[in-house]
Formats: structure tokens, sequence, C-alpha cells
């Protein structure tokens, strides 16, 4: 596996602290909405499919890329490949995708989408990432299927 | 010599004994003592057994040889002389050319004759010669094979002159015998032996024979379960393999191509020997056997400690990487050149910090630098300019923590070698020290404690200046309302107080004062707690224990108070520099000071004093508990209030059972008035507690009885009464309780009176649900009264015995004590031991699926934390249990309580660990009522409800988690 890694020493990004319980989270008569922390940590230990590392620490998906709103029920994720040609990046779309379809409400339109300028492929990947059809169709593939769970498998 | 006249009989009575062996063996054993008195010979024995010995039919020749062999493995060893023992390893050495049938009884007899004292010399050259010519080790069973190795050990061990005469064709006989050996209990008593042998014969031109022959049992590939019954491990047989692969420095050419290429293999274990095998090896092997495998062995050691995400195998190769640099310690040039090689394969990730594999580099130089001081000095002439020059460079805080990080790891190597990074001439241009000092202005908390942290590393290389400054900065830093930099400010200020007192004791005088007219609360409160760190430095203890003393003692509440915590802190735990308590009672005279200056006006500070004498009387012998009971309880019992009843438990709890204590009977009547009576919830409770404490410690008999059927009768008319009110009554549900518990925990005859009773409020319908919580203090976990420190009367078993009463009154509980009857028990399970669970678990489940089933909250919030911790064993009963539980879980998701709601789906979550095969066919419908959850309005449910569901997914599907 090692001689294959398109980038084998990647820069490391600390990893946030865990979120904080608030004398609001354990009020049983408060209403807490969707917020982009709560996404980012939904995401953010989903496993690189080439290193053991954590998409928080390669800072593949940052919080600060996530836009959420409540009211018009629509999530939207970007996130930043490590390198420009990184041929993982349609995996490490699909994995944030599933993971979000798997963890959040169907009310929730889900768009998961390369950060601009940061792929060299970027439409193509967007448009297959937007597309509903083709990312049921990617879940209908055993092996790729395989991968991604390993992927989101969270420790 | 004529036999004697008893030997006669011997023919004739084997010949009836060779039909039963056990019988034989029996006879044998009679002839041997026999002969042991002089009664017989044993030329004797032989003539009389040679028509057997020398018949056609095999099978009675083989009843002669074992009754021979047998005879003789039971004589002492320095009985046989020399040439009588000539004249049986003759005899043995023709039988091993008899039939193949013979062999297991010949080989008895050689046994026992090689452990005797006369052997002579030729003996053993003799036997080997005939045995390897004659008997094929490995076509024999395992316990043949085993007492050939035997001889062989055994000769290794008397006669290793002789056995090394007979040249190298011995050495090949042996490895001819145990090749293809496959047994472990064989191979496990082969590879303890073979290192000596090894060691002590010259192997010569089979020296690749003998390293083939056990190599290929590497690594051990051997199943555990099937070790159970045998009693080896795996690790075991590697170990003592281990210690045959690299016995001898000659193996190093055999060993080390086999250690790269294992290393190579994909399997965890075979990675993870190889290392081990390396490690080991390394020494033995040294400089020659080394320096030639260097280049192939650095790139797969690389491998395993730079990229292996396996943490286990990365460690055990830095071990076995600092092993192998250690081991070329003996030639410079080789060291030097092997370290430099390290060096520069890791310097691309060390230049930029953030790079993923800086950190597995940064490992790699502390192994290397760990080995020995060269090779350290080496490694510092590269990483310190490296870590300096980022360090100036990079802006990110998080860089920089990484960087001092990495500066403290070699500051510490240096300094176990004991020389400063500064002191190397290459780098004397850099002033660590002043660099630390420098940087200790920073903001960032993170950073701080990193660098006071490295600061405290380097506590000897500081000078006199250093020092002082530092000593300012801890100063000012300790008031800040910063928790984190607080402690490590305090272990610094341990660490240099440990080595320069006097320095440290100015600084408190002069810097940190803790004068309540001239400092506010807040500083002070930050100043005792530095105090508080130093008292056991036995240099400091004194003084600053006067200190704290005098503030603890003083009429200002918010400053006392916080001196009274940091003594509780103190006094809490023991230490071995320098005994506080004693020096707190006999010196000080503290527990006069504590108790006369309470004021009776405040109650946290009651408590603290209470709990502060209770930790020192604690620790004081007879005489002076006495001294101490005769002081205050005269005094205290006479006028006992709600306020003074706390002190007392305080002074009362932790005596030994030895000392007296006056009028105890008052006492106990005043007690149990408080106990029953007083408003004060404090009160009731501390009154109680007592009460328990004095019972555990009375010896059982009349006297005894007469007090607990005493306060028996008031609980029991309280208890009927109608005018009573329900705090009285409560109140008397918790004193039964202390008095229950006081005679069950010393396990006194009238236990069962007593939790029968308890069980029996548990109907009461004005008290049964009062009574049922109760059931926790009952085997409480936290139990800090009824305690064997505080000298009671504690019975190992005696939470087993509640539980069992409380599982055994199942049946009796029924419609509206039912309730009551299942809080009780949700309660008690979560304060008894673990192995008393799961030992009634089929018990248990039926009655947890009832608890579940009512409408609770309370009890369905127990229930399920003791489920989710019971789930965590995968006990089977939950297998049959599921169809019970998972729509139960699924159900409760979505409950009132978000506690419940959380809880269940943890439970859920659990269920996850169990086959697949037995929880695949809940999977849709999990999946699909916990839409609901990951939608819940409270963000803590959702978070669990995420996880669960996201796990779930995984169940069955491909790639599923094992």
């Amino acid at each position: 596996m090692a001689d294959t890694l398109e980038n084998i020493n990647p820069k490391l990004y600390k990893k946030i602290d865990d979120r904080q319980v608030t004398a609001d989270d354990e009020n049983e008569d408060i209403v807490d909405e969707f917020d982009s922390r709560e996404i980012f940590d939904l995401i953010r230990n989903i496993n690189d499919p080439e290193h053991p590392l954590t998409l928080e620490e390669l800072n593949i998906v940052e919080q600060s890329l996530i836009e959420v709103d409540n009211e018009k029920n629509k999530i939207n994720v970007q996130f930043t490949p490590t390198i420009p040609h990184c041929s993982m990046v349609t995996l490490i779309g699909l994995s944030i995708c599933t993971q979000l379809l798997r963890a959040l409400p169907a009310r929730f339109k889900i768009n998961v989408q390369i950060k601009p300028g940061t792929h060299s492929s970027e439409s193509a990947v967007n448009k297959q990432l937007a597309d509903k059809e083709r990312i049921a169709a990617a879940l209908e593939n055993g092996y790729l299927v395989e991968v991604i769970n390993q992927c989101v498998f969270i420790k | 010599m004529m036999a004697c006249p008893m030997s006669s009989v011997f023919a004739e009575k084997l010949s009836v004994a060779f039909k039963d062996d056990n019988a034989l063996i029996a006879e044998c054993l009679d002839i041997a003592l026999e002969i042991q008195k002089g009664h017989t010979k044993l030329v004797g024995l032989v003539e009389e057994l040679g028509p057997f010995l020398t018949d056609k039919d095999v099978t009675l020749r083989l009843k002669g040889l074992i009754a021979l062999s047998t005879v003789l493995s039971h004589l002492p060893k320095d009985f046989l002389n020399e040439i009588e023992l000539n004249f049986i390893t003759t005899f043995y050495c023709d039988r091993l050319k008899d039939h193949h049938s013979l062999i297991p009884a010949v080989l008895c007899g050689i046994l026992a004759i090689v452990q005797m004292d006369n052997l002579p010399q030729d003996s053993p050259s003799r036997l080997f010669g005939v045995m390897f010519q004659h008997v094929h080790c490995q076509s024999h069973i395992r316990q043949d094979r085993k007492k050939i190795y035997l001889i062989f050990e055994s000769l290794l061990r008397n006669r290793s002159g002789d056995l090394k005469a007979m040249g190298p064709d011995f050495v090949y006989d042996v490895i001819s015998a145990m090749d293809g050996e496959k047994d472990p209990r064989n191979l496990m008593f082969l590879f303890n032996m073979l290192p000596y042998f090894i060691k002590e014969f010259p192997l010569g031109h089979l020296t690749e024979e003998m390293f083939e022959v056990i190599a290929c049992y590497f690594p051990v590939d051997f199943e555990t379960t099937a070790g159970k019954e045998l009693d080896i491990t795996r690790d075991a047989i590697t170990k003592a393999l281990v210690s045959c692969l690299c016995a001898i420095p000659q193996f190093a050419e055999f060993c080390i191509p086999l250690i790269t290429e294992k290393l190579d293999s994909d399997l965890k274990l075979a990675k993870l020997d190889s290392l081990y095998l390396l490690s080991k090896g390394a020494s033995t092997f040294g400089v020659d056997g080394l320096k030639n495998h260097l280049q192939e062995l650095w790139p797969v050691l690389r491998k395993e400690v730079m990229s292996n995400g396996d943490p286990q195998i990365k460690n055990t190769g830095l071990e076995a990487l600092r092993e192998l640099v250690k081991a070329l310690h003996s030639n410079s040039t080789v060291r030097q050149s092997f370290v430099e090689k390290i060096i520069t394969d890791t310097r691309g990730s060390l230049c930029d910090v953030q790079l993923s594999l800086y950190w597995p580099a940064e490992k790699v130089l502390e192994s290397v630098a760990t080995a020995d001081k060269d090779s350290c000095i080496q490694v510092l002439r590269a990483i310190v300019p490296l870590c300096l020059g980022q360090y100036s460079s990079k802006t990110a805080t998080s860089d920089k923590v990484a960087l001092i990080e990495t500066l403290n790891s070699f500051i510490a190597i240096s300094e176990s070698y004991n020389f400063t990074i500064g002191s190397l001439p290459e780098l004397t241009w850099t002033d660590i020290p002043y660099l630390y000092l420098n940087e200790l202005t920073t903001q960032d908390t993170e950073l701080k404690k990193k660098i006071l942290f490295g600061l405290t590393v380097q506590k000897r290389s500081l000078n006199e200046l250093h020092r002082t400054s530092l000593y300012d900065r801890i100063s000012s830093e300790i008031e800040r309302m910063n928790n984190e930099i607080r402690g490590v400010c305090h272990t610094s200020l341990l660490s240099f107080g440990q080595l320069y007192p006097n320095e440290i004791l100015s600084v408190i005088n002069n810097k940190l004062s803790v004068d309540i007219d001239s400092v506010e609360s807040a500083v002070i409160t930050c100043r005792l707690e530095a105090l508080t760190a130093v008292a056991r430095v036995p240099e400091l203890g004194p003084e600053v224990l006067a200190k704290i003393v005098a503030v603890a003692t003083s009429n200002n509440s918010e400053k006392s108070l916080a001196a009274l915590s940091c003594l509780r802190k103190l006094v809490s735990t023991r230490n071995n520099d320098f005994d506080i308590h004693s020096f707190l009672y006999k010196e000080y005279n503290a527990i006069d000071r504590l108790v006369t200056s309470e004021t009776g006006d405040f109650n946290q500070r009651l408590n603290l004093i209470s709990n502060i004498c209770r930790f020192i009387v604690r620790q004081l012998d007879v005489e002076d508990q006495q001294a101490v009971v005769n002081r205050y309880t005269d005094i205290l019992i006479n006028k006992i209030s709600e306020n003074n009843v706390v002190l007392l438990e305080g002074l009362l709890t932790p005596l030994r059972r030895n000392v007296y204590i006056q009028n105890s009977d008052t006492l106990l009547e005043n007690l149990c008035n408080l106990a029953i009576c007083s408003t004060s919830v404090d009160a009731r409770r501390v009154s109680c507690k007592l009460i328990s404490v004095l019972i555990n410690k009375m010896e059982d008999g009349e006297h005894l009885e007469r007090i607990l059927n005493c306060m028996r009768e008031r609980i029991t008319d309280v208890l009927e009464s109608e005018d009573s009110d329900i705090n009285t009554k409560r109140a008397t549900v918790s004193l039964h309780t202390w008095l229950t518990k006081a005679v069950i925990t010393k396990g006194s005859w009238s236990s069962q009176d007593y939790l029968n009773y308890q069980l029996n409020m548990l109907r009461n319908d004005r008290v049964g649900y009062d009574a049922a919580l109760a059931f926790t203090s009952l085997a409480d976990k936290s139990e800090d009264t009824l305690t064997e420190e505080n000298f009671c009367n504690i019975k190992i078993f005696y939470k087993q015995r509640i539980f069992q009463n409380v599982i055994q009154l199942n049946s009796t509980f029924d419609s509206e004590s039912r309730q009551n009857y299942l809080i009780a028990i949700t309660h008690l399970l979560q304060e008894v031991p673990h192995e008393l669970l799961f030992m009634h678990l089929t018990q248990l489940v039926p009655l947890l699926v009832e608890s579940l089933a009512l409408d609770n909250g309370e009890l369905i919030l127990s229930t399920l934390t003791t489920l989710k911790f019971l789930l965590k064993t995968k006990n089977n009963v939950f297998l049959d249990q599921a169809q019970a539980f998972i729509p139960k879980f699924l159900k409760l998701s979505t409950y009132k309580e978000m506690k419940v709601r959380i809880t269940a789906l943890e439970c859920l979550l659990s269920y996850c660990n169990y086959p697949t095969i037995s929880i695949l066919p809940f999977k849709q419908d999990v999946l699909d009522k916990l839409a609901t959850p990951i939608d819940d309005r409270k963000r803590l449910v959702r978070k669990v409800a995420a996880q669960t569901r996201t796990r779930w997914f995984l169940v069955g599907s491909p790639g599923e988690p094992k």
C-alpha cells in the first residue's frame, strides 16, 4: 500500500476538542436546531481511504465550509481534496454523502461539493455527487459499499 | 552371588503381575525396596528375569523389560556402582537393537541409568551411538520422544564433557532426532534446553543445519485454545524459541535474513515476533554479526516504524531499533554511519512539523537517542537546529506546541545522560533556557503548559538566574484563573522544591503570602493550593502546614473554607516522604485548633473539619485515639446537637475497635433521637451513619441485642403510628437501613431478621418507595463509613447475601409492592459487584424486561443503565431476549425524558456487537424506527441516534467491522 500512495506524507491538522455540553443542551424544554458544528461532528471522523487518518486531520472537511438552513431544510458541505489531482476525491465525496444520508433526517436536502478551485476535475465530480441516482447506483456496487463502509465506520 | 530365598518368588510374583500393569508397577516398587534394603541383589533379579527377557514371545520380553526398567527407576541415584552400571549399559545397548515395540521400555531403563551417579564415562557415547542408529525418534509417540529428550537433557546437564568428546556426529544426531517434532509440549521442552546446548557445543559446519531445524517453527503457528489444556501459551513458546534463534553470534547470518523475510509478511504476529527477535538478538549478534546486514535491515524496519498504523507494531519496532543501535556501540564507525543513515532518511519528514510523518520520524530519533549517549549527541545535532529553525518561522501555536514537545523529549533524554544541549560544541549557539523563559509570556495555554513542563524537565541545568526568573513567572501564573496552567505550576513548584527547598521556601515567604488581612480571597485560594502542592516535601512541610492551618482556623469564612479544602486534600492521601497526619496531630495540635475554631453556624465548614479530623484520627494509634476520645466525647455527648454531631462523627467513625467510649449507651440513645426527630436532613443522615459504625464495632451479645431491640421498637412505633408525619417515617426507614447494614456487614446473628424487616418495608404503602430507594445505600459502592479503613467489621460476602435474599423473594411481591420491589432490585444492581450480576443473569433478565414495561421513568432509566453495562458482556441470554429488548429499546427511544431516550439508544448501539446473524432480522425495523430519533428535538439524543443508526447500517453489509 505504501508504495502506491499518491501523497505519502500529507500535512496534518489539529483535531478540535469535543463539543461542550451546555445547560441548554440538557434542558428538556429547549429545542436544539441543527448547526454546522453538529454536521461537522458527523463527518469529521470519517476515515481517509488511503491514510489511517480522519478527514478532519487532513483538513478535507472544515466546520467553516458547512452551511445549515433549518427553515429550508438544506445542508451544504464543501470539502477540500489534499492535492488537486487526488484520485480518491469521488470516493471521499461519496463517503461524506453516505454518512449524512444515514445520519440526518430525510427532510434535509444534502448537497456535497468540492470547494471551488481545489481539484482538477471539480465540475465532473460535483455533477456526480449532485446526481441522486448515480449515488444510489454507486451504493449498489458491493465493492464500493465495502470501501465506503470502512471509511464511515467510526471506532 | 546367590539369590536370597525371598527372591526366588520374584519370577512367580511377576508372572502373575504381568497380567495387570498396575500390579506390575506395585510389585516392582516392592522389589526396588527389597534391593535397597540389601535383601536381594539386582543381579539376582536379572537372573530371575532371564527367561522373560530372552523369551521368543515379544510381549513377554516386553513385560520383563518393563519390570527391570521400573525397578531401576525406583533405585536411589547413588545405589549402583560403576561395574553394575557398565553391565546394565551393555544390556540396554543390546536391547535397543531388539524389536521396535520394546523401545519404550528400553528408553525408560536408559533414562533411569543416565541419571545415576556412577555411570561409566563411556556409557553416554555407547548409549547414544546405538540409540541414534536404531531408534528413529520422530516415528515414536510423544511420550517416548519426550523420554529421548529427557535422556539427552540429563546427560547434557551432568556429562556434557563426555558428550562433547563425541564430536560433530553427536550434534548431527541430535539435530536429526528432533527434526520434525510437532508436539507443543515437547517443543517447549526442547526450546528451553537448546540454548545451553547451542552455546556449549561447537556446531562447526552444522551451524546452519542447527539453525534451520529450529527456524522452521518461526513465527510460531499455534492456537492458544489448544494450548489451554496443555498450559502452554503461544507467547511462552515464542519466547523460548527466540532465545534459541539468537543463542550464539554465529546465527546472525541466518537469523537476520529470517527477520527481514518475516517482517515482510502481512501477518501482524509475524511482524511482532520478528521485531522481538531482533530486539533480543541484537546484543548477541553484536557489531560483527549485524554490520553486513544493516543495509537490508533498515528499509524494512523503517517501513514498520514510520508507516505502520498499528501502534503495537510501531512500538515494538522502535524498541528493536533502540536495541539495534545499542548493539553497534562498540564500533563507532559503523554506529555513526547507521545513525547518519537514519537521520538522513527522516530529515525530510522532520523539516515540517505539520507533515503526517513528522511524529513517526520524531519517535524514531527518540529511540535512537535513548540507545546510547553518542547516538543521542548525533541525533541532537540534527534535530535541535530543525526544531529551533521551525520554531522561529512557524506562526500557528499548534505547530509551536509540537516543536516544544519534541524539544522537551530530547531535553529529557539528554538530562538522563547528564548533559545539556548547550554543552555540545556544535550547539553552543542555542540557549534553550533563555528561549523557554522568553516564550513563557505566550498567551496560549497549551504552549505555556509545554514550556513550563520543559523547564521543569531541565531543572538541574537551569542556573540561579534562570530559576529566579522562573519562580517569578510561576508565582504570578499561580494567581491566574487558568486551572490547567495552575496544575503545571504546582507540579513544577514541587519538582523544584524537592531539589532546592530553601529557594522555594523563600518564594513562599516572599511571593506567596497567605496573610488573611492583606490578601484578597481569590488570590489566597490560589496561593493555598500552591502551598498544598509542596506540603509533602519534608523540608517544606512544617512551615507550609502551619500557614495553611492558620488560615483554616481564622474567622474569615471564605478564606478558611479554602484552606480547609486544601487540608482535606492533603490528609486524604498517604505519603511516604513526610507524615502529614502525625505532624498535624502531634506537633501542631491541629485537631484542637480545628475543633475549637468551629463556630457552629456554618455547615460546609463543619463538614470539612469533621472530614479532616476523620482522616487524621484514622492514622493514629490506639493510645492517641483514646486520648482524642477522652478529650472530646464527654463534652460532645452531653450536649449533642444537630451541629456538633457532625464533628462527633468525624472523631468517632475511624476509631479502632478497642478504643473505649464512655457512656456509649447514652450516646446511642441521643443519636437515635437525632436520627428520627431532627429537622435537619444532614443531622439525621450523620446520626444514622454514626449509629451504624458504633453498632458494627460492638461485640454480638445481650448488650447489643438490647440496644437493637430498643431502636427497632421505636422504628416500628413510628411506622405503625397514624400520627407520625411522613418525614419522620422516612427518617426511620433510613435508620433501619443503616442498622441492617451495620449487622449484615459484620455477619451478625440478627442479619436475617433485619434483612426481612427491610424487605417488608417495601410493602408499606406510605414509605415503600423510600425503602426501595434505600437499597442503594445498603450496598453502596462509594461507601466511606462502614469500611475497613475505619476499622469496621466487614464480611466480604455481605453484598452477595443481600442480593440473594432479594432475588429469592421475587415471587412474593405482587400488585402494589411489585414496583417497589423492582425499584429496589434495579438500585441494588448498580451497587453490587459485577461478578455477582453475571452469576445471576438468567434470573435477572426477566426482571429487567418487566421493569422496562412499567411506566416509571426513574425505574426505566436505572434499568436501562444497568442493561447498558450488562449488554457489553455479550452474554447469550441477551441474544435469546433480543426479541423482547430491541423493540422495547426502539419504543423507549422516543420516551418523554431525554436521558431515557439516550440510554435506550446506547443499548441499541451495544447490540451491534452481537453476532450479525442473530441481529440481522431486526436491522430494517431498527433503521426505520430510528428515523425519528435522528430528528429529535435535543441534540444530545440526535448524537447517539446518529451513531446508532449509522452503525446499524453496517450490520450485515460488506465491510462490516468484525
